[in-house]
């Protein structure tokens, strides 16, 4: 009778977000682990059939993922370009790309924020944050949100950029740039962190890849995979920029993936301003609604494998919308594999480094 | 071995100390929080941490109604996602100028403040987003605005000049 199983959750700090993790434990090594999803259910993809294809944009990105809401509302109003099958303009392409990418920075820096706070070093968790705040702040002058964005429409953005955005915007990410090497240089030298992250939580690459895990977690475990090289949408091919790997596939390969990127971001964000084009920042001649057909549009989020798959029969609702959300196959595929046994006290660590998103998981 | 130990001393705790120290000093010259309720962020605010720029031009806040202006088309009632947003009769208001006397009523309880109902106005200043962000009430009923009380607040924010820009996409002619 020395195992038992414990229930990790609903309301954990562990968790981030509501789903249940139920770890059977055989003194301090987990021998099982089962994943119980389905706590914030919210009927999205219905939701979408009885609203218009405009009324939907505010809602693609507050039903999904609520730390990168930029990045949904392009996998959303990406399906439904495709479907309209329209060009957008060359200058709304780069300001899509340069707001996806301080999306993905404010959204990794989200992540590095809980999960350090997971693993005890709240100090991270206060400068990661405040970094955060900066482009937040960022967004704030593009957009007019802080978190939920509607920003992009159907051809384009609603709004230019604002007048002398560049001259604000590069010095923050220069020192944004210095202090990510800083707070790299600071977590590295600590013995604990090391101690808690270096050979923890192995995700095998053929394991992974059968799951259909994507992302930052699959590039740690050495597969040199990113939509934004292998299939290039909006205007990501005129970038230069390297996508980062990992070998170890541990714990503490994921987070220099992810620190990686956001140094990464911040060089594409830095081109895309330097070489901003002028013309229209939206396609003015749009149909009303889709024509009848179906699409599929995928893109790089923050956490993997985004896509949105929609079906129009011309009306001015969606038939079926449907979306694909990388964190729910990367909780599949991270549950009972890469917690088994591995001690305990680990699990909030090795679950936190997965960056998992409930808003997107359950829709 | 010595050496080593001394190396490592200096790696482990002199060096992260130093960034540490580092954020304290810069924290004293530009905290990173605000005593919220005292002190408020305001427009053109360099005292915090924060980027340099004018942020609060294209703030989606309280939304106001400027009630002489509105020609009761309806638009903004038709645009609204969750239909938080619906016409309603004004009587006996003498600021109330159109033949039907319909102007929209905005539940905030429910609003998503997506600014999708100020881009459909047709109307040069008359529905207006504003930079105003902490209105809170203890029940939820005194977030109903019925077109009167959104006229009040109109009036409000044009005192302390809180409106932001409107989008440039839709009305080009629409300016503060």
């Amino acid at each position: 009778m020395s195992e038992m199983w414990i229930n990790m959750g609903p309301q954990h700090p562990m968790t981030h977000g509501l789903w249940n993790l139920r770890v059977k434990v055989d003194g301090e090594r987990i021998a099982d682990a089962r994943a119980e999803i389905g706590y914030l259910h919210r009927g999205i993809e219905k939701i979408a059939e009885i609203k218009t294809y405009t009324e939907f944009i505010p809602l693609s990105d507050r039903f999904l993922c609520y730390a990168s809401a930029m990045s949904w509302e392009m996998a959303y109003i990406g399906a439904v370009e495709k479907v309209m099958n329209i060009e957008i303009p060359k200058r709304a392409s780069y300001i899509r790309v340069i707001v996806l990418e301080l999306q993905r920075i404010a959204s990794h820096l989200m992540w590095l924020a809980s999960w350090t706070a997971d693993l005890g070093l709240l100090t991270m968790f206060l400068y990661a944050m405040r970094e955060r705040e900066q482009f937040l702040d960022l967004m704030q002058m593009i957009t007019g949100g802080r978190l939920h964005y509607v920003y992009m429409r159907f051809g384009g953005v609603v709004k230019d950029l604002p007048e002398g955005f560049k001259e604000i915007a590069l010095p923050v990410l220069d020192q944004f740039e210095k202090r990510l090497r800083d707070y790299k240089h600071m977590m590295d030298e600590s013995e604990v962190f090391i101690l808690r992250t270096k050979g923890k939580g192995i995700w095998e690459k053929e394991y992974a890849i059968s799951m259909g895990v994507t992302g930052p977690n699959l590039r740690a475990s050495g597969v040199k995979t990113d939509l934004r090289k292998e299939t290039p949408y909006l205007s990501y091919a005129d970038f230069d920029f390297d996508i980062a790997t990992g070998t170890a596939c541990d714990t503490y390969d994921r987070y220099v993936v992810r620190m990686i990127e956001m140094s990464e971001s911040i060089k594409i964000v830095r081109e895309a301003l330097k070489k901003l084009p002028d013309g229209d920042f939206k396609l003015f001649s749009i149909p009303r609604v889709p024509p009848k057909g179906s699409a599929i549009f995928m893109s790089e989020d923050p956490r993997g494998l985004s896509a949105a798959y929609l079906v129009s029969d011309g009306t001015l609702h969606p038939y079926r919308l449907k979306f694909r959300s990388p964190t729910y196959f990367n909780i599949q595929g991270a549950v009972p594999a890469i917690i088994v046994n591995e001690r305990i006290a680990d699990v909030p660590s090795i679950i936190g480094s997965i960056d998992v998103c409930l808003g997107e998981v359950d829709r | 071995m010595k050496d080593t130990r001394s190396k490592k001393v200096y790696s482990v705790v002199i060096e992260p100390m130093t960034t540490t120290m580092k954020q304290f000093f810069r924290s004293l010259i530009r905290p990173s929080t605000l005593l919220y309720p005292f002190e408020k962020l305001e427009s053109g605010d360099k005292k915090y941490f924060g980027v340099n720029g004018d942020i609060w031009s294209r703030y989606r806040g309280w939304i106001t109604l400027n009630l002489p202006a509105c020609i009761s088309c309806g638009a903004c009632a038709r645009a609204c996602p969750n239909k938080c947003c619906v016409m309603e009769k004004v009587v006996d208001d003498p600021d109330s100028i159109t033949k039907t006397h319909m102007h929209p009523r905005i539940d905030f309880a429910r609003c998503l403040f997506c600014e999708l109902c100020v881009q459909a106005c047709p109307v040069t200043d008359c529905l207006n987003m504003t930079s105003i962000y902490d209105i809170t009430e203890y029940d939820r009923k005194d977030l109903f605005y019925t077109p009167k009380d959104l006229y009040v607040m109109y009036k409000k924010a044009k005192m302390e000049k809180k409106f932001t820009t409107m989008s440039q996409g839709k009305v080009a002619s629409k300016k503060e």
